[in-house]
């Protein structure tokens, strides 16, 4: 269970900050999780690109990736690395998929845990409804305003998921308008550190985006996405 | 379906990797290498220098693998980092988190720097440090075997203490590693393809951009997707 509880914090909180998104807070106001609430209803969809580094702390130099993250109401998410691999990890709302670039062609694989991945990405994609941050059940959570930027950390209570994870911090643009990284920080002094760039929500994502079978290739949404941006 | 269903759809997988009741078995002809007829000696000396210096002496490498068990498949990242004098350290990261972090030393040892509840420690003795051990580290008391039908060239190694013989497969000059057998009681039970030769950054020699392993419980599809040579202080 304790891998899977962690793997659905991680979504979780990607999507608990892009719902954040959505707040239209008041600079320097202190934000409540009520508003969290309401405001985690509000994105239809997301579409941005990340880099994400995973700090092992055995090693000096960290694991890097990077690619593009998509969600739509209801349960459907893509995340994709594009960087230094391809991969596509994609669920519709009803399972869940991935593919993995190999020999010049995308190739679906026969998916261990496929049902269990599905089940998580369901749950973690239902904190778009906002019940995640409105029932805080699960976490104590702290919101800190800074100059520049607002910090929402969530500490894990459940004794079975603090053992895997010390913290999820999110960060965010002190408008609320951008979320900057999530640090989801395990214990012993691992860390994964998420950087998010070029977000936008609500975009109208291409047909097949989510397609379980042959989804579109992320050059047409980053066409699609580059079309919208004013 | 319950967060407890997946858990034992999770160690369901990973206990037919530890009993192979259920997971993929493997079966390989064995090679048919005839005896050496004294003619490839210049051949011998140069695989054995093409494995001895087939990967830098010091380095940092990810990797991305796609493990199948019992016909599921699994994807996970490898993080590596080599030094002559510390041996082969690799961290496997599953999306789930660290699954394990190991270092096979240079004596060939394994020392277990991190046991994580995703994989059992056993676990990561018997079938990580044995990939890392056989694809990335020459050994160091390899001797002629013989030659294919092929002329392909073969060196192995002496039976450990389990009983297991590596035996070595090189093109007909000895230039290129083509495969890795692992035998047992005169089976093979353990089959790697080195594929994809390239260089990257910083090196001279082309080296496996690739590995097809089949083991006997287990296929891994291991690429190297990024290599960088390192510098004394860097690693």
């Amino acid at each position: 269970m304790k891998l899977f509880a962690k793997y659905k914090i991680a979504f979780g909180a990607l999507l608990l900050a892009f719902g954040l998104n959505q707040a239209g807070a008041q600079t320097n106001a202190p934000v409540s999780l009520q508003q969290i609430s309401g405001a985690m209803g509000r994105a239809q969809t997301v579409f941005t690109r990340f880099v994400q580094e995973r700090h092992l702390s055995l090693f000096n130099e960290p694991l890097r990736s990077e690619g593009f993250l998509c969600f739509q109401k209801p349960g459907h998410i893509r995340w994709e690395t594009t960087s230094p691999y391809k991969s596509i990890l994609v669920s519709d709302g009803s399972g869940v998929a991935q593919f993995e670039w190999t020999d010049e062609k995308w190739r679906k694989l026969d998916l261990g845990l496929g049902d269990a991945l599905q089940n998580v990405v369901s749950q973690t994609a239902g904190v778009m409804d906002g019940g995640y941050a409105s029932s805080r059940s699960g976490y104590a959570s702290s919101v800190t305003n800074n100059a520049d930027e607002v910090v929402i950390t969530l500490i894990p209570q459940n004794e079975t998921v603090s053992k895997m994870m010390a913290a999820i911090e999110v960060h965010l643009t002190a408008d609320l308008k951008e979320t900057r990284r999530v640090v989801l920080r395990e214990n012993g002094g691992d860390y994964t550190d998420i950087q998010f760039s070029n977000q936008l929500v609500n975009l109208k994502l291409p047909a097949k985006t989510f397609d379980r079978s042959a989804p579109v290739d992320v050059e047409t949404i980053c066409a699609v996405a580059a079309s919208a941006k004013p | 379906m319950s967060v407890g269903i997946a858990k034992r759809i999770w160690f369901t997988a990973l206990l037919a990797m530890l009993t192979g009741g259920c997971a993929t078995q493997n079966h390989f002809a064995t090679l048919a290498v005839l005896p050496d007829d004294g003619h490839h000696q210049a051949a011998f000396l140069r695989a054995e220098q093409t494995l001895k210096n087939l990967f830098p002496a010091r380095y940092r490498a990810t990797q991305r693998a796609i493990v199948t068990i019992g016909g599921r498949q699994f994807t996970c990242d490898g993080l590596l980092e080599v030094l002559p004098t510390e041996g082969c350290h690799l961290a496997i990261v599953s999306s789930f988190g660290v699954v394990t972090d190991l270092r096979v030393r240079a004596d060939g040892g394994c020392e277990l720097l991190k046991v994580t509840p995703l994989f059992r420690e056993d676990w990561s003795r018997q079938f990580v440090a044995r990939d890392l051990r056989r694809l990335f580290m020459a050994p160091a008391n390899l001797r002629p075997a013989g030659q294919l039908a092929d002329d392909s060239v073969v060196l192995q190694t002496p039976q450990d203490a389990s009983g297991v013989t590596a035996q070595y497969v090189f093109s007909a000059d000895g230039a290129r590693w083509r495969e890795l057998d692992l035998m047992q009681d005169e089976k093979i039970f353990y089959r790697a393809v080195p594929k994809n030769f390239r260089k990257f950054p910083g090196t001279s020699a082309e080296i496996p951009g690739e590995f097809d392993v089949r083991a006997d419980n287990y296929q891994l599809e291991l690429r190297i997707t990024e290599l960088t040579v390192a510098k004394e202080a860097q690693l």
